[in-house]
């Protein structure tokens, strides 16, 4: 009991020591960055990203429907260059009535 | 004889322009003399990120005003008590130079449309309306401008646009965000004349003009115009704006591109031309004094 | 005021059918006008969806794209009055999407797209440092229990999807791709502005997913090494600080 308790606490210790190592070798990695970036968290490097996502605008469209003849249920892009066990899905068209 | 001071004769109003990710680095080091930019707050609702970051890096040095199209004021329900909360923090954060929302409703029954849809020109409509005026400049504790939107419907209005604007201004005190191209649009839509549209807003309650790009439906051709925002301001609308800001001096003016978006030297290049139509009244009506 | 007039221009909306609307329309030009807002509805969704889901736009193209999101507009219309977030439950969309039944893997791009958005726009949160820990008494490390920073999405794919992901991301041509179904554990963490994102270990895995439930380092190396591979789980928090995957205000309730 008084055995393993000692052993427990070892390992415990040691764990703190391997922690602490880590610690103590972990580099945060601040590259060169510009004033302005360092002030808003603005990285310059991925801001292209902040144009991705959804957004919101009052811009209108047309009366044209947008379904048109442009739908398709077989898929075009680049999946087709990926193999599955079931097939890459370009060349089986699913019917399906809307 | 001192020499008319050009500069207090009237005011100095600016021309700015809708803000895109796709600018923020431009804007960001545009060094142009009074440029400001406005933003549409729904795209700024999330809880961090860099596009928040980059918006409290712009607005340092530029003004930035605060645009809304979910409020839904002229919706039936009463406002999302939450979207009002996350409006309040925006504008407690970014402390925007002017908020303003439209004459429309988006949301109905728990579903967004996100879209600017028409609300019944009726008075118990206006009653409505005012009442969500109210709501929102009371929630934001100041004061709302209200745009006219682009309408594509003949409908059974029982108040023209332009007086249940009016009346709504005098009721709640808000001012009006006047969209010229928008008048253009519903003018050539409904037929009705544009001048004399202009010439019926209470001048005193605009606090700022909206410019943008229309296109003929594609299907409807020249019956329908859409206010697609996709393409430069047209002629009509330029000469429409050129009579406004003579009978009412000059107002801030904001080039709304969202579809499209051209080069942002391309974007400055309409927002000068607006400038250039501010700075020339200004100094013509200093002249006078 | 009439809520009839809303209710019925919501079901033309959601419908198409504008025939009930002929009651507020003062000519039959109306009618056929009307398709103007149905079209800014619809495409609003859908351009949403797109913008949310790049790769798996790019995977099946615009045109296989569009009715698949506009099902999903049809069953999950928008309820908040902003768009950024719109289509959390895409990824199960497709899954049940019958046209994409052969893209087995799409959904799990879908995850990863989806990860990426919430990764870019969660909130922000100070960030530990090593040198924060550094200055702390090693004994107490064992049970610290620094959560995760709100942007870190560690997500558990089923089939392995990541490179092909990683590579439309950054715009590199994907050439000739095999794949299988087969678990994979994907991180994807903000800091100082950029998105990061890489393939995890499922000891690494098992570590933040502790650390993300609340755990203590002393039980997240434990989860980690009970998988009985031969990692480092001292060093996964080495790498947690270096990424800055760990959000700091935990260490005040210590």
């Amino acid at each position: 009991m008084k055995a393993e308790k000692k052993l427990a606490a070892v390992a415990a210790s040691a764990l703190a020591m391997s922690l602490a190592s880590a610690a103590a070798h972990a580099t945060t990695t601040t590259a060169a960055v510009e004033d302005v970036e360092q002030c808003y968290g603005i990285s310059l490097a991925g801001e292209n990203d902040c144009a991705a996502g959804p957004g919101t605008s009052c811009a209108g469209t047309s009366t044209v429907d947008y379904q048109g003849n442009a739908w398709t249920y077989v898929p075009e892009g680049t999946c087709e260059s990926i193999q599955t066990p079931y097939g890459n899905g370009s060349l089986t068209p699913v019917e399906r009535g809307e | 004889m001192p020499v008319p001071d050009t500069s207090s004769a009237v005011p100095a109003a600016a021309a700015g322009i809708g803000l895109k990710p796709d600018h923020f680095r431009s804007v960001l080091e545009a060094k142009t003399d009074g440029l400001w930019v406005e933003v549409h707050p729904e795209n700024y609702m999330e809880e961090g990120g860099p596009r928040l970051n980059w918006l409290e890096a712009i607005r340092k040095d530029k003004p930035v005003s605060f645009h809304g199209v979910g409020m839904s004021l002229g919706g039936f329900e009463p406002l999302d008590p939450d979207h009002l909360k996350r409006w309040k923090a925006l504008v407690e954060r970014f402390e925007p130079i002017r908020v303003s929302e439209h004459l429309a409703w988006s949301a109905h029954a728990g579903t967004y449309f996100n879209d600017l849809l028409p609300t019944p020109m009726t008075q118990a409509a206006l009653d409505h309306f005012c009442a969500h005026v109210d709501a929102m400049q009371s929630a934001l504790g100041r004061q709302v401008l209200v745009e006219n939107p682009s309408r594509y419907l003949p409908m059974h209005d029982d108040i023209p646009e332009v007086d249940f604007l009016a009346e709504t201004v005098r009721r709640t005190g808000c001012g009006l965000l006047l969209d010229v191209n928008n008048v253009f649009v519903s003018a050539h839509n409904l037929g009705f004349d544009a001048r004399a549209y202009l010439d019926a807003v209470p001048a005193e309650a605009i606090g700022e003009i909206h410019l943008a790009g229309h296109e003929e439906d594609q299907a409807l051709g020249g019956e329908l115009l859409v206010d697609t925002h996709g393409a430069p301001v047209t002629g009509d609308v330029w000469a429409l704006y050129r009579y406004l800001i003579e009978r009412v001096g000059p107002r801030p003016t904001l080039i709304e591109h969202d579809t499209n978006l051209p080069a942002f030297e391309a974007l400055m290049a309409e927002r000068d031309a607006a400038q250039a139509i501010l700075d020339a009244h200004r100094i013509r009506e200093g002249a006078h004094v | 005021m009439s809520e009839t007039f809303y209710q019925d221009w919501s079901a033309a909306l959601r419908s198409g059918d504008a025939k009930r609307l002929q009651l507020y329309l003062a000519d039959d030009s109306a009618r056929r006008r009307f398709a103007v807002y149905r079209n800014n509805v619809v495409s609003a969704a859908i351009e949403a969806l797109r913008a949310g889901y790049p790769v798996v736009n790019q995977l099946v193209g615009d045109s296989f794209f569009s009715p698949m999101a506009k099902l999903y507009w049809d069953e999950h219309p928008p309820q908040t009055r902003s768009m950024t977030l719109y289509g959390s439950c895409f990824a199960d969309h497709i899954a049940a999407y019958g046209p994409a039944a052969e893209l087995g893997y799409l959904p799990e791009i879908a995850r990863l797209d989806r990860a990426w958005l919430e990764t870019h726009h969660a909130g922000e949160a100070e960030v530990l440092t090593g040198a924060t820990v550094s200055a702390l008494d090693p004994q107490a490390l064992p049970s610290l229990a620094p959560g995760l920073h709100p942007s870190v999405r560690a997500v558990t794919l089923s089939w392995p999807v990541y490179d092909i992901w990683a590579a439309h991301r950054a715009a590199r041509p994907l050439g000739e791709t095999a794949l299988e179904p087969a678990a994979q554990h994907v991180l994807l963490w903000r800091h100082q502005g950029q998105i990061g994102h890489a393939v995890l270990s499922p000891a690494h895995h098992a570590f933040l997913g502790a650390l993300g439930a609340g755990s203590s380092l002393e039980q997240a190396v434990s989860a980690a090494s009970s998988l009985g591979e031969d990692d480092d789980p001292a060093g996964f928090f080495g790498h947690a600080l270096s990424h800055g995957l760990l959000a700091a205000p935990a260490l005040q309730h210590t």
